[in-house]
């Protein structure tokens, strides 16, 4: 019992200072014209009008111009049975940029996730990842290719400890076969001692080494939400899709989250694309907002671009509210934000459940 | 890591006891020294499906043990124990053991082919003397010289059937219904077609079913009304049996069926219209029906010990106890004499042309060195609801 | 702390938490278990102590031990219901008693002709899962386990129309009729007969080495990358699609791996005994190994063993009830189900034994106590 004890201290108290972390030797590839005849990328500002609506501009931050986007989605869209669930959905995602997806319930955000990832197949658009189509990816293709996310609802694996979670999604790292793994051979040994470091890394980021051996099913649930975060970063992705990651947590909790995700973009350098509900932590610390309302893209651009758009306020404060003066508009949504009424914004159709 | 060990110690101790509860179960019956008893075992299934076997042979062997004891109170006694086996070779196995805790010194099983197979293994090994009333495959005896039967071979009444239809019905277009899960019915089917290929008469159509609590007969039935066959050799137990005997009749299909000692009790047979069974035939060793004295005081007493008639299964146990009992009688040794010892003394007798007067059997049995018995069976034809011997 | 991004959890905030699976500690125990049992038992008989009849079934219950162990695999790890494990006993056993039979025409060394035809029993089992799990594990919960049923009941009817034998020194083999020209002794597997004339090797050392080799490899995979890939897909097929995992391919090895195991477990089954006819792996058997995984506690592997071992034995210290003795059985049975899995038991038994227990480890006991009060509650 001891030494097991003392070789669980000796991996807590591993340098994480020097992440070590396989992004910093990643070969970024370099946005080429020609791959699949897309638009052509928008380089510059003075092309994007934010009181025009949003159709083939984009808007990526400043910092990320010189490399090719992480994403990019043309006219996305998706049929349930005749329902038009989305539309002609569109984004461009810089390679280490937050981005934001907000609107009213029902608008198709997690439907958008959904697609991204190949849990539904999109009946129209295309989704260039990296600079390749994920045309005929599934769900397993698209996390080899880089993009991982959590859930609204968090799916982790109960029955599993913390460690076991991450180490699950250590999964194509670890380097051994099947029978290495039944007969737990020296190789065995080797790479689960490698993988168990590199866990406990993980855990030691996000503070949650005392958690390694509980079942993540019985974990509080603020700390089920950070495993499912560190989870999908095991897979080492090169974007990050983040379902509400905010939902549940009281204000502390959301801005500790707040300052983690924006550590997470800077540690990995990787993109990070959020949808949430809570307009302080969106406002906060997103560098490109999508507006989704009706299942189409109504407007995207910075957050200070978002707060004044006049589509925006529309979406969510009602047509009447329209024909306001500008000031007036700028207050009430302000309002409307930092109250975070959006999840009851007025939104004309009768709310629908956003299925996994 | 301490505490672990210690819970896997009262987890194995906790084992341990309940091992040796079933051992001490297993062992408490040990044998009374003194007494001049001969002690009988058998295993047969008493559970499940097969039970009806299973109890005939426990109950036919009681009457002979009953008789026996009666007769003579101041001589050698019989025990009779019977032990359950689910006609399963493993479950056999275990009943087998359980007797020779118990202190068996000649077994009369199994009463199942699978199950006795798996049995005589074991009795050749521990040098125990076996008599099976009605494990009819050949496997049961072959290889072991302390291994003998009391009924006929699967496939030797296939041959026997085959041979009475060539001689008797030279003209029938013969059609089979055989059960191919179940070795008996198999077993006899091989008899029977190898012998019909090596008389040269050609069987017009096979049909086979899996299971014999199937009750849907319609498409074998049409299968031999289409080729044309207007004799069916039915090798079945008599529950499959009565189903296609039902179902031809709804049909309007009439051939002459033909079946094994399996078919014997089918006028029993609840809820059966014994009518539909006018004019089928029967090979077998044994019928209730048969007017010989020795038949007829069985049948009464068993009818009056369990209320129904027995059947073959019932008087072959009969005919294996006392068979059993009167070579043990003919060595000349002590009801003391172990079983091994016993075992030599009962294969010299039964090798060496001892022979034995029965029930189930038109003349005197007699063995081979084989295992295999020698005794000639009966035709019988059901006519106004009893067998009539042909 | 920079490097940190998060304050570490309170352990207040852990009050509630449950401690995961302990691998050596199960290893631990079934090992002891298996071992302690051997070595006593070994004791008991050299004593004369121990029956004709407990004796006769040290070898069927190593078998059945390693055969709830492999279903555990697919039921507990996989978290699929499989209604067809005896199918796999039956491939199993009959290829493995036809290479004895082929061995034992040119060697003699019995441990080594068992080691190679366990070997092939466990080869031509997970042949036959991996040919059945292709086109199932698309399938999911209850219309898996529908499958499983009838593929070994399938498999189960195929033994019933296969003929093998000799004929001339040659291996001959038929579907549906017998062989031309054979000899009664050279019959290897004759259909609904089954195998007959199998020289029986089995014994209860062999049996332990299986139920420890069974044992080893399951933890083992358990405990490993594809053990853990296997339970993800059981607890999330989403997440576990997210991350990567490829639902099929982990679905399928816990099936061919369980498959091969007990294909292991048959043949040393089938050469347990003279003679084996394939309805011995008929459904019954398939439920009889799920009773031994329920009750012991799916996934949990000491569960298994103890309850594959006590339900051998159980019907056969029941014989003295006579014609009331399955009866008997299947009322404990019920009785022993009810009470496992009554929350209100349980925790009546988990109280009693969280008193038993030495107080030493106090965390251990705390996590205990708020478990049973849960399940009480």
């Amino acid at each position: 019992m001891a030494d097991k004890k003392d070789k669980r201290e000796e991996l807590i108290d591993i340098d994480i200072s020097d992440s070590g972390h396989a992004y910093e030797n990643r070969q970024e590839i370099y946005y080429n014209d020609n791959v699949g005849g897309r638009a052509v990328f928008v380089d510059s500002k003075e092309q994007y009008d934010p009181d025009e609506p949003y159709n083939d501009q984009v808007y990526i931050p400043e910092k990320d111009r010189d490399k090719a986007p992480i994403l990019e989605v043309k006219g996305l869209g998706i049929d349930f049975g005749g329902l038009t669930a989305v539309d002609n959905f569109n984004l461009t995602l810089g390679r280490t940029e937050i981005g934001g997806l907000i609107g009213p319930n029902g608008a198709g955000k997690t439907t958008i996730f959904n697609m991204l990832t190949k849990v539904y197949e999109p009946t129209r658009g295309e989704i260039f990842f990296d600079g390749k189509s994920t045309k005929g990816m599934n769900t397993v293709d698209i996390n080899k290719a880089g993009m991982a996310r959590t859930f609204q609802n968090i799916r982790l694996f109960d029955k599993l400890t913390v460690e076991e979670n991450i180490k699950v999604a250590l999964h194509h790292t670890t380097n051994y076969g099947l029978i290495d793994g039944m007969l737990h051979t020296p190789k065995y040994r080797h790479e689960e001692f490698r993988i168990r470091k590199e866990a406990m890394k993980y855990l030691k980021i996000f503070g949650m080494t005392k958690t390694a051996d509980y079942r993540a099913g019985s974990l509080p649930y603020g700390a089920q939400r950070r495993l499912e975060i560190m989870r999908a970063l095991a897979t080492k992705p090169k974007l990050l899709l983040l379902d509400e990651p905010a939902a549940g947590m009281n204000p502390s909790e959301t801005s500790e989250l707040m300052e983690t995700i924006k550590e997470i973009r800077d540690r990995f350098q990787i993109g990070i694309f959020l949808i949430e509900h809570d307009m302080s932590l969106v406002m906060g610390i997103c560098e490109g907002i999508v507006v989704l309302n009706y299942g189409r893209t109504i407007a995207k651009g910075s957050a200070k671009d978002i707060q004044s758009n006049p589509k925006v306020i529309e979406a969510y404060l009602g047509k009447s509210r329209g024909k306001m003066d500008e000031e007036e508009k700028a207050e009430d949504l302000e309002e409307a934000l930092s109250k975070g009424k959006l999840e009851s914004a007025p939104s004309g159709k009768p709310d629908r459940k956003e299925g996994e | 890591m301490k505490k672990n060990w210690k819970k896997a110690v009262v987890v194995a101790v906790s084992c341990m006891m309940v091992f040796m509860l079933a051992a001490c179960g297993g062992g408490g019956g040990s044998s009374d020294a003194g007494e001049n008893v001969l002690k009988m075992g058998c295993t047969g299934p008493l559970t499940g499906p097969a039970a009806i076997y299973g109890n005939a042979v426990k109950n036919g062997g009681q009457i002979a043990v009953d008789e026996i004891n009666a007769a003579n109170p101041d001589g050698v006694q019989v025990a009779w124990q019977v032990e359950d086996d689910e006609a399963d070779g493993e479950k056999a196995v275990n009943a087998y053991n359980k007797l020779m805790d118990d202190g068996m010194q000649v077994f009369v099983g199994s009463v199942t082919s699978g199950a006795c197979v798996a049995v005589a293994e074991k009795t050749n090994a521990d040098r125990v003397f076996e008599l099976t009333p009605s494990a009819s495959q050949a496997a049961v005896t072959e290889g072991k010289d302390n291994v003998f039967q009391l009924c006929f071979r699967d496939p030797d009444q296939g041959t026997i059937s085959a041979d009475y239809i060539v001689e008797n019905f030279p003209d029938a277009k013969v059609g089979v219904i055989y059960n191919n899960a179940s070795d008996y019915s198999a077993g006899i089917y091989d008899g029977f077609k190898k012998e019909m290929d090596a008389k040269g008469v050609e069987i017009v159509a096979v049909e086979a079913f899996a299971d014999d609590a199937n009750t849907d007969f319609q498409a074998q039935l049409n299968s031999m009304k289409n080729a044309g066959a207007d004799f069916v050799f039915l090798p079945n137990y008599y529950t499959p049996v009565s189903n296609i005997l039902v179902q031809a009749d709804k049909m309007g299909y009439a051939p002459t069926f033909f079946g094994c000692d399996g078919v014997d009790g089918i006028l029993t047979l609840e809820g059966f219209d014994t009518s539909l069974a006018e004019g089928v035939y029967l090979l077998t060793p044994f019928t209730a029906s048969a007017e010989d004295e020795k038949t007829q005081n069985f049948v009464k007493a068993y009818m009056d010990a369990y209320g129904e008639e027995p059947n073959q299964f019932a008087a072959d146990a009969y005919d294996c106890v006392y068979a059993c009992y009167n070579a043990f009688k003919e060595t000349g040794l002590e009801t003391s004499a172990s079983a091994a010892d016993i075992c030599e003394a009962m294969v010299a007798q039964f090798a060496g042309g001892f022979s034995y007067e029965g029930l189930t059997a038109a003349n005197a049995m007699k063995w081979q060195a084989t295992g295999e018995v020698d005794k000639m069976p009966a035709v019988y034809v059901i006519e106004g609801g009893k067998y009539v011997e042909k | 702390m920079a490097e940190r991004i998060l304050k570490n959890i309170r352990i207040g905030g852990l009050k509630n938490a449950v401690k995961g699976n302990d691998y050596r500690k199960e290893a631990t125990i079934s090992y002891g278990i298996l071992i302690g049992g051997y070595i006593l038992l070994q004791i008991l008989t050299a004593a004369g102590l121990i029956g004709h009849n407990l004796q006769g079934q040290f070898v069927p219950i190593c078998v059945y031990i390693s055969l709830a162990v492999s279903l555990n695999l697919v039921v507990g790890i996989s978290g699929e219901l499989s209604l067809g494990h005896a199918g796999f006993m039956a491939v199993g056993a009959f290829s493995g008693i036809l290479m004895s039979r082929i061995l034992l025409q040119s060697m003699s060394f019995e441990p080594a002709i068992l080691i190679i035809s366990m070997l092939f029993g466990a080869l031509m089992a997970s042949i036959a899962g991996f040919i059945i799990g292709i086109p199932i594990l698309g399938l999911r919960g209850d219309y898996l386990a529908i499958v499983t049923l009838a593929f070994g009941e399938i498999i189960r009817n195929f033994m019933n129309v296969l003929y093998f034998g000799f004929v001339d020194g040659k291996l001959r083999f038929a579907f549906n009729h017998t062989i031309e020209g054979i000899e009664d002794t050279d019959r290897i597997i004759t259909g609904a007969i089954g195998a007959t004339g199998t020289k029986t090797m089995a014994s209860f050392t062999w049996g332990l080495l299986l139920c420890l080799f069974t044992v080893f490899i399951v933890l083992n995979l358990k405990n490993s990358k594809q053990g853990r890939a296997i339970m993800s897909i059981r607890d999330n097929r989403i997440a576990g699609e997210s991350i990567g995992l490829d639902v099929r391919k982990y679905k399928l090895m816990a099936f061919v791996v369980s498959a091969a195991l007990a294909g292991m477990a048959g043949c040393l089954f089938g050469l347990n005994y003279s003679t084996l006819v394939p309805i011995k792996f008929n459904f019954n058997t398939s439920v009889l190994v799920l009773v031994f995984v329920v009750l012991g506690g799916v996934g949990n592997m000491w569960g298994g063993i103890i309850a594959a071992t006590l339900l051998t034995i159980l019907p056969e210290t029941f014989r003295q009830f006579a014609d009331y003795r399955m009866l008997t059985y299947a009322i404990v049975l019920i009785l022993v189900m009810i009470g496992t899995y009554n929350p209100a038991i349980k925790s009546r038994v988990n109280a009693l034994f969280s008193k038993i227990k030495p107080k030493k480890k106090k965390d251990d006991g705390k996590v205990k106590k708020k478990k049973s009060g849960k399940e009480g509650a």
